[in-house]
């Protein structure tokens, strides 16, 4: 008796309690609401803790915050202007408090308001070491980051990476973003790389040079123009290697003006549900070096789902490499196509012009795939896992100098490659895995089959 | 008296099947394809021993030869023949069987022996398919038999027999021709670094007929000679044995299996690099019988000149080429990386020069030109005096090995550009006039190129 009392006692407090909590915020809301509209204006922000970064670079950011004419507005633009400190990414903590101004003459004014942000500069230097998957491959990594080295967030990194298919790639990159906007940036790279193409066509790629990228938000999506010059050499062909990519080793240079749109509205990259996504990449290679060609590739993908957990998914790849200068395309811009993550049911890179073992890539190219998700039989709880149900076609054709346009898409359409199969497919945070068992129903005579079961690990599959 | 009746006869018809298909392609272009199918010979031959009651007996044996295609097992089987047949005649064992046995055994010797004739020529007649058919197996073919390579994941034994793998070996269902072909080459291809001494903007002094008939013939666009001079040696070498050749224009080193220039791709596929180079020549060349060979003591000398040239001349032209700043910069850029920018030219050059001055530390301590100019003075006066007035080294009236060795090197130095340079004081024509200093030299190499190159 006397235990239930005591808690209908305490149920009662704590009702009561709650009552006020509303009641006291209601009150503030109402102060707030009435108070919104009323003229104010931010005279003052101060800013503590700051060390490093740049008084002006500050000072563009918060600049629109005093643009402010209302309370409403001041709270608004405070807010985002916070928001924008935060995605440089260089502070740890942010935390802000509007206060009346402190100052005697001013104790009347009830228009002005001060803001105070207390911030903390996260730790310049970072170092990372790890592993890293992408599209069919695997790389261990290090890198050191020097983040806000001149005081404007700018990014300094260096980082060196082995792989499986990238041996060895060196990378020094300097980042900055343009007038204090995280959505812009200017970036200049420089790399040394060697890739590692024994597998599929007998040869060893080294790459040196560098780009200078700038990259934007719009409302249409994501812009990157670059410009980029390589130095390139083909070389160490191994035993096996035929006399066309033989006569493929050699340097060349180029020097090339490369642009790329990407509207992404999926939910997420690596499975999507929902949303349609294009990538549209052009690249005019022809300011010096030795080639001079218009490199294009379009990417467009569409998902459609229902509350079942049933996903399809349809995506087009399609590139074409146009030579302007008459002579024939060199093996390192050329297209490949083929493999898990590509044309199901055929090997990595294993369709299109191929002479002996190797594959010798091409200069356009057509695929398309089609998906169907379904719940996995057993784990229909789970999401990551589901059963997969697909069908990919593609071509993949090398073109001559001068040829007519209906010789190239007579070509492209006359004999795809064509396969179908079903598999499971698990998605982890990071990665994507398939496990297919493919069958190719339409192959042109050359080309590196992948009958029955094939795995493939990546991002971005067809 | 028993009677022993074995009969069996197990046979099976073997025939190497040789076809060569001709297809046409619908680009116009022809894909030869040979098909070999062999298989295995059995052939049995059985003689049945029946042991009668009648006075006569005759006696046979078994004999089993069975005719493989592995000649061993044949030789095995023929040695039971003749142990098994002389194990039945003794076992047969009486007085008159004795003698008869003998017969028999003669029988069955002369049976035997036949048998073996049989078996052998059975044997030999598979072993000939057995070449063909790898012949035939050497050369490309455009059989698209699919394999599987991971066969004995189910299991041992005959993998495409596995429903899987049969059920596999269906897909895919329809075949399209090859989007790539590349035609088979009909001459052996040398890429070797050419052409000749055609440089485009420069200043090259006409030395008498040479420049002259390479630079018309270059306007024609046929590509003779080379300014390498392993490139040149080669091409000099299957000239000399009337061996028919395609040049492809080559620079790039890493290309070749061995990692230098010149090699040579043949109709079949396969590449000779430098080691197998000369082996290849001789057992190529079309066989004349007016080829005269160079005899034991000829030979050894050659051996001994050739390298001489190959150390001494090699190292002055080296020299001259890398390491002597006139020629550096123009002659030797234009030539290994003028295909390539300037600038990218310029630094691979470089590149190359810090491969051959390291390359030449390695017999020497240290690059003295005095002393290499003056081993090269003394390599070339050798030469000079082996010649003597002989159209040919040894005095014979066909070009050997020794001869193309010398050529190369004698045709590159006298077709260095002439720098007109005060700077060096001429010191870049030393090694052309260190030549030119031997009449007979000059000649040789003019007589040569005229004969083999020019013609």
């Amino acid at each position: 008796m006397a235990a239930r009392q005591h808690t209908e006692e305490e149920f009662a407090a704590q009702r009561k309690r709650q009552q006020e909590f509303e009641e006291a915020a209601f009150k503030i809301q109402t102060l707030v609401e009435n108070v919104r509209h009323d003229p104010m204006k931010l005279r003052k922000i101060t800013l503590h803790g700051v060390g490093k970064t740049r008084e002006g670079f500050l000072h563009r950011i918060l600049e629109p915050a005093f643009q402010a004419r209302s309370l409403h507005e001041v709270i608004g633009l405070s807010r985002q202007a916070v928001r924008r400190m935060e995605r440089f990414g260089i502070f740890e903590d942010i935390k802000i408090q509007l206060d009346s101004p402190r100052d005697n003459w001013l104790q009347d004014r009830k228009d002005l308001v001060d803001l105070g942000i207390w911030v903390k500069e996260s730790s310049r230097i970072q170092i990372r070491t790890g592993t890293e998957a992408g599209n069919a491959e695997a790389s261990l990594y290090g890198a050191l980051t020097v983040k806000n080295v001149f005081g404007g967030a700018e990014t300094l990194s260096t980082s060196m990476a082995f792989g499986t298919r990238t041996s060895s790639a060196f990378q020094f990159a300097l980042a900055t973003p343009l007038l204090a906007d995280p959505d812009k940036n200017l970036s200049i790279n420089l790399y040394s790389q060697t890739r590692n193409n024994t597998q599929w066509s007998s040869y060893e790629e080294d790459l040196k040079g560098g780009a200078l990228k700038y990259s934007t938000l719009s409302p249409f999506g994501y812009h990157e123009l670059a410009y980029e010059g390589h130095w390139r050499e083909v070389c160490r062909p191994s035993e096996k290697a035929s006399l066309t990519i033989r006569e493929q080793c050699g340097h060349s240079l180029k020097s090339a003006l490369t642009h790329m749109w990407v509207h992404d509205m999926r939910d997420e990259p690596l499975l999507p549900t929902t949303g349609h996504f294009l990538r549209v990449t052009q690249e005019y290679a022809g300011l010096g070096g030795d080639v001079n060609h218009i490199r294009q590739e379009v990417e467009a993908q569409v998902a459609r789902s229902n509350n079942t957990g049933y996903i399809l998914s349809a995506t087009v790849k399609s590139g074409y490499l146009h030579s302007l200068n008459g002579k024939p395309s060199k093996i390192s811009d050329r297209f490949f196509l083929g493999g898990p993550m590509s044309v199901r049911g055929f090997k990595s890179n294993g369709l299109g012009p191929r002479e002996g073992e190797d594959s010798l890539g091409g200069d356009a190219y057509m695929s398309a795939g089609v998906s169907l998700m379904t719940p996995f039989p057993g784990l229909a709880g789970r999401e990551s896992f589901k059963a997969h149900f697909f069908a990919n076609a593609g071509t993949l054709v090398s073109v001559q100098p001068g040829q007519s346009a209906t010789k190239t898409i007579d070509d492209l359409t006359k004999a795809p490659s064509v396969s179908v199969g079903t598999g499971i497919v698990y998605r982890h945070p990071q990665v994507r895995i398939e496990l297919n068992f493919a069958l190719p129903l339409m192959a042109a005579k050359t080309d590196a089959l992948s009958r029955g079961w094939q795995l493939g690990l990546g991002i971005s599959f067809l | 008296m028993s009677d022993r009746q074995e009969e069996q006869i197990i046979s099976s018809a073997s025939e190497p099947i040789v076809e060569t298909i001709d297809e046409i392609q619908e680009d116009g272009s022809i894909i030869r394809k040979t098909r070999t199918t062999r298989k295995i010979t059995k052939r049995v031959l059985t003689t049945t021993t029946s042991v009668k009651e009648d006075t006569e007996t005759q006696q046979r044996n078994h004999n089993h030869s069975q005719a493989i295609t592995a000649s061993e097992s044949s030789e095995s089987t023929l040695k039971d023949l003749s142990v098994g047949s002389a194990a039945e005649a003794i076992s047969t064992g009486s007085s008159t069987t004795t003698t008869t046995s003998t017969t028999t055994t003669g029988a069955a010797t002369t049976s035997s022996i036949t048998a073996t004739e049989t078996a052998v020529a059975s044997s030999s007649e598979t072993t000939e398919s057995e070449e063909v058919s790898e012949k035939s197996s050497t050369a490309t073919t455009d059989e698209t038999k699919r394999t599987f390579k991971f066969g004995g994941i189910f299991g041992k034994g005959d993998v495409d027999n596995h429903p899987l793998y049969r059920f596999l070996a269906k897909f895919p269902l329809k075949q399209s021709p090859a989007p790539h072909t590349r035609p088979r080459p009909v001459k052996p291809i040398v890429y070797a670094f050419a052409p000749g001494w055609k440089v485009g903007g420069q200043e090259t002094e006409k030395q008498d007929n040479k420049d002259v008939e390479a630079e018309k013939k270059d306007n024609k666009e046929t590509i003779i000679g080379s300014f390498d001079v392993d490139s040149l040696k080669w091409m000099a070498y299957l000239k000399f044995n009337q061996i028919d050749y395609d040049i492809k224009p080559a620079f790039e080193p890493t290309m070749s299996p061995s990692g230098k220039l010149p090699f040579l791709a043949l109709p079949d596929g396969s590449l000779v690099t430098d080691e197998g180079f000369e082996q290849w020549v001789q057992e190529n060349k079309p066989h004349s019988n007016k080829s005269e060979s160079l005899n034991i003591h000829e030979a050894a000398e050659a051996v001994a000149f050739s390298t001489l040239t190959e150390s001494k001349i090699h190292a002055a032209l080296l020299y001259t080429l890398w390491l002597e700043a006139p020629h550096f910069q123009g002659t030797t850029r234009q030539h290994y990386f003028g295909h390539h920018k300037y600038y990218l030219g310029k630094l691979l050059n470089y590149m190359s020069k810090s491969n051959i001055v390291h390359s030449m530390l390695l017999t020497r301590t240290q690059i003295d030109r005095e002393l290499i100019f003056e081993e090269a003075a003394t390599a070339i006066e050798a030469l000079s005096v082996q010649l003597g007035e002989n159209e040919y080294y040894f005095g014979k009236s066909t070009p050997s090995s020794l001869d193309a060795i010398v050529f190369s090197y004698l045709h590159v130095i006298l077709t260095l550009p002439r720098i007109r340079n005060a700077e060096d004081g001429g010191r870049s024509g030393e090694l052309a006039r260190m030549v030119k200093k031997h009449e007979n030299l000059y000649k040789y190499s003019q007589n040569i190129w005229k004969k083999s190159f020019a013609a």
